[in-house]
This record gives structure tokens, C-alpha cells and sequence, in this order.
């Protein structure tokens, strides 16, 4: 009889075990066992993602930190693109653009923050698609909490956000747009007015706290301050495209389109503690 | 062991293809949750035994790879394998419209509560998830299509479904 009464209610029973042990979870996120539990499933669900972003870098040499990653991307002629036929001309368009990805984040790296390592994009999240990012490098390769995390658009580094949670070999970046990232940031040029560019959860930012009389214009850009040493000073944020006055109508607001698009991310930058005060 | 094999490669095969698909598809509005759909079928297949393990599995899996909540999507797919396998006496899940609409339900009620659990947990404002309206229709869309593919996955193991009590 009993038999019977656990067999007719197996499967609820599971149901408040499994409960159980979720909530468990996620109530104590940050205990050692969770995180070892994490890190333990991590190295199942991760391969596909590393495959993946190795895919998009299509042939191209996967980075390593120091200088031999220089002389592992040879530049590459874009006028041998022409003389290929269709796919070997695809994959090969594809390597230059990587190439010259790398290239870009290598000269960076190597003019201005020789510390700083090179981290590939291993996955996204779609319902947190503007909010955070995992990268393949954790605490056995140097990452900390709240090391700065840049892109390179165009020769230039750009932020992109912070490192919000490391694990073993994989860290979680909090990008500028979540809703809950503040950055201290000024407007370059002589103006030289102060405020904090907030994410949205969308693509654009906004730089908020500016005074009513603010003479910030369409096309400024913003740029971080440094203050409170969490980002070092000066690394492009984004570009005021809207001007408009705040909800409460005691501040103006502006709305930037971000330097690093979060979409077109595949390989950034990370400054340790060390990397920020390399300037 | 074929039966752990067949077990332990849909897994596999899931997750890659949800990882691939979150990739490509990640940012746009109709993003498939293949995952979701995989579970409603075994639910409804199998029983919710089967719907809430293998929802639970994947779900921690899902939460470990995206370095998110762990344990928010496992709990959210072992209600959804649960809920299909309750109602799969009433349901008949060879039916195309059946399988549409059903997984359109499930999917909804997924994202309201996925949001609900983000909220709760998060601070902050977040604009309006118009993906709440639209992954569901884009699952609603791609069931019939996992219901066959997996059908036809378990005949090639020939494992045939078995009916558990509840």
C-alpha cells in the first residue's frame, strides 16, 4: 500500500526535491560548494560555446598572452583576397578581419597596457543579452572582480564593462548597458562636464547629472574620468546622439551610442589591478 | 546502457544546439528554446518523471554555461516537464495544433516567470521584454518540428516511450 502511495506520487516528490534543491541554489550563490558545483558543470557546458567562438575566429591563431602572440598573426595582404574562389575567399575575408582584430588589440596592448590579457567572448546569454557576457579566462589566468574590460573599435580601446564574477576559467562581465552599471565619465573638449553614463538594458547609454546649462552638443564624446580608480582615465565610453531633459526635469540627460557595441564583440581586453595603473 | 547512451547523447545534442542557436540568434527577438521544447516533449511523452529530470539537468546546465542563477532555469524547466507530464492525459501530443499551442503556453508562462524571479532577485528598471512575446510564438512555431525530430531520435534507439504513474 505504501508502495503504491510512493509510486502514484514519484514524481511530485521529485518535483519538491528538485524545488528544493534549486532554491537551495539560489539562495547561497555564493557559497564555495555552489561555486565548486559550478565549476564542475561549467566544464560541461562550456566546450560547445569555446567551440563556437573559435569557429567565428574562423582559422585564426587562437591568442596568447605574451609577445609570441604577435608573431602568431602575420599580417595578411587584402589584396590576396581577390585571386581565391568563393569559399576559401570567404574564410580568408574572414581571417583578415579577424587578423586585423587581433592585430589592433595586440598593438593596443602592447603600446599601452603591456599587462592586460587577451580574452575571447565564450558566450552570451539571450535574456541577458545587454546585461552581461562570459569570457574564456577566470582566476587561474589573472582575472579579478572588477577588473576593466575594452574593446578595440577602429584602434582605439572603448569600454566595455567590468568583470563581475570569476570562476576557475571562465568570468562573467557586467557590459555598460546592464541597468545596474555606473560609470563616472566626462564629456572631452574644453567643456569638460562630469557625469555618470548609466546602461539602459538596450543598445544605447545614458550620461546622466549634466546641469540644464550644459553646453554638451550631438557628436561629443564621452570619456571616462577615472575617478575612484575603477576605470582608468580617458578610455572613449560613447557619443552623445540625443540631449534631453531628465524625468524630474532637474538635470539634463544624455543619450550616447556606446564606442564598443556589445553585439560586435568577439575578443577584448582585460586590465588587472596592475594593467590600469600601466598608463 | 543504451538507454543511458540515448539518454546522455540528447543531452548533449540539446545543449550544443541551444548554445549554437543562442549564438547566432541570441540577440533578436525569435530566439528558439530548444531546451524548452525538448522537455515539453519528454514530459509529454514520458511522464513528468522523465520531463522534470531531464528539465532539471539541462536547466543547470543552461545556468552554469551562461554564468547566470544557478538553479532559475533548472527549476523553471522541471515545472515545465512537470506541468506536461500532468497534463498529458489530456492532451493528445501527436496532434500539430496540440503541440503549437501547448508549448505557446508553457513558454509564456516560462518567461513571466523567468521575469518575475529576475526581478525579484535584481534591482533596477528594465524596459518592456518584448521577447515575452515573441520566443513563445517562435517555440509555438518550432515544436512540431522537435516533437518529430525526437520521435524519430527514440525510434532509431527504438525507445519507445514508457508511461510512468503519477
Amino acid at each position: 500500500m505504501d508502495w503504491e502511495l510512493y509510486e502514484r506520487y514519484r514524481s511530485t516528490l521529485l518535483l519538491a526535491g528538485i524545488l528544493f534543491v534549486s532554491a537551495f541554489f539560489l539562495a547561497f550563490q555564493k557559497t564555495s560548494s555552489v561555486q565548486h558545483l559550478r565549476a564542475f558543470l561549467v566544464r560541461f557546458a562550456l566546450p560547445p560555446q569555446r567551440y563556437l567562438t573559435q569557429l567565428h575566429n574562423s582559422d585564426a591563431p587562437a591568442v596568447q598572452d605574451q609577445g609570441s602572440a604577435e608573431s602568431a598573426v602575420p599580417p595578411l595582404a587584402s589584396s590576396d583576397v581577390g585571386v581565391l574562389g568563393g569559399e576559401e575567399n570567404r574564410k580568408l575575408q574572414v581571417l583578415t578581419e579577424e587578423n586585423d582584430r587581433l592585430r589592433e588589440i595586440l598593438s593596443l596592448k602592447r603600446e599601452k597596457w603591456p599587462r592586460a590579457m587577451v580574452a575571447h567572448v565564450a558566450g552570451r546569454d539571450p535574456q541577458r543579452w545587454f546585461q552581461e557576457l562570459v569570457l574564456d579566462k577566470g582566476k587561474e589566468d589573472g582575472l579579478a572582480i572588477d577588473d576593466p574590460v575594452l574593446a578595440v573599435v577602429g584602434g582605439r580601446e572603448a569600454l566595455v564593462g567590468r568583470v563581475l564574477e570569476v570562476s576557475a576559467h571562465v568570468s562573467k562581465v557586467m557590459l555598460l548597458q546592464d541597468s545596474l552599471s555606473a560609470v563616472a565619465a566626462t564629456v572631452t573638449g574644453d567643456r569638460g562636464e562630469d557625469g555618470v553614463v548609466e546602461g539602459t538594458d538596450e543598445h544605447q547609454l545614458l550620461l546622466k547629472y549634466l546641469d540644464r546649462g550644459t553646453q554638451v552638443k550631438i557628436g561629443d564624446l564621452v570619456v571616462t574620468t577615472g575617478l575612484g580608480k575603477a576605470f582608468p582615465p580617458g578610455v572613449p565610453i560613447g557619443w552623445v546622439v540625443n540631449m534631453e531633459p531628465d524625468p524630474r526635469q532637474m538635470f539634463m540627460q544624455a543619450t550616447l551610442h556606446a564606442a564598443a557595441r556589445s553585439n560586435e564583440l568577439r575578443a577584448v581586453l582585460v586590465l588587472g589591478a596592475s594593467g590600469t595603473s600601466d598608463e | 546502457m543504451k538507454k543511458t547512451i540515448y539518454y546522455i547523447l540528447t543531452l548533449w545534442i540539446f545543449l550544443w544546439l541551444q548554445v549554437v542557436s543562442n549564438h547566432f540568434l541570441g540577440g533578436t527577438l525569435f530566439s528558439v528554446q530548444w531546451i524548452l521544447l525538448a522537455v515539453l516533449h519528454y514530459g509529454l511523452s514520458s511522464g513528468p518523471w522523465v520531463g522534470e529530470s531531464f528539465g532539471f539537468i539541462w536547466g543547470l546546465l543552461i545556468d552554469a554555461s551562461s554564468l547566470g542563477l544557478l538553479g532559475l532555469h533548472a527549476t523553471l524547466f522541471s515545472l515545465a516537464g512537470y506541468a506536461a507530464g500532468i497534463y498529458r492525459r489530456q492532451l493528445d501530443s501527436s496532434k500539430l495544433w496540440t503541440q503549437c499551442i501547448f508549448s505557446w503556453m508553457v513558454s509564456f508562462v516560462y518567461f513571466a516567470l523567468y521575469l518575475l524571479i529576475v526581478r525579484f532577485l535584481s534591482v533596477g528598471e528594465d524596459p518592456f521584454p518584448w521577447h515575452i512575446l515573441t520566443v513563445p510564438l517562435a517555440n509555438a512555431v518550432m515544436a512540431p518540428v522537435v516533437f518529430r525530430a525526437l520521435q524519430f531520435w527514440a525510434q532509431v534507439w527504438d525507445m519507445t516511450p514508457q508511461e510512468r504513474q503519477s
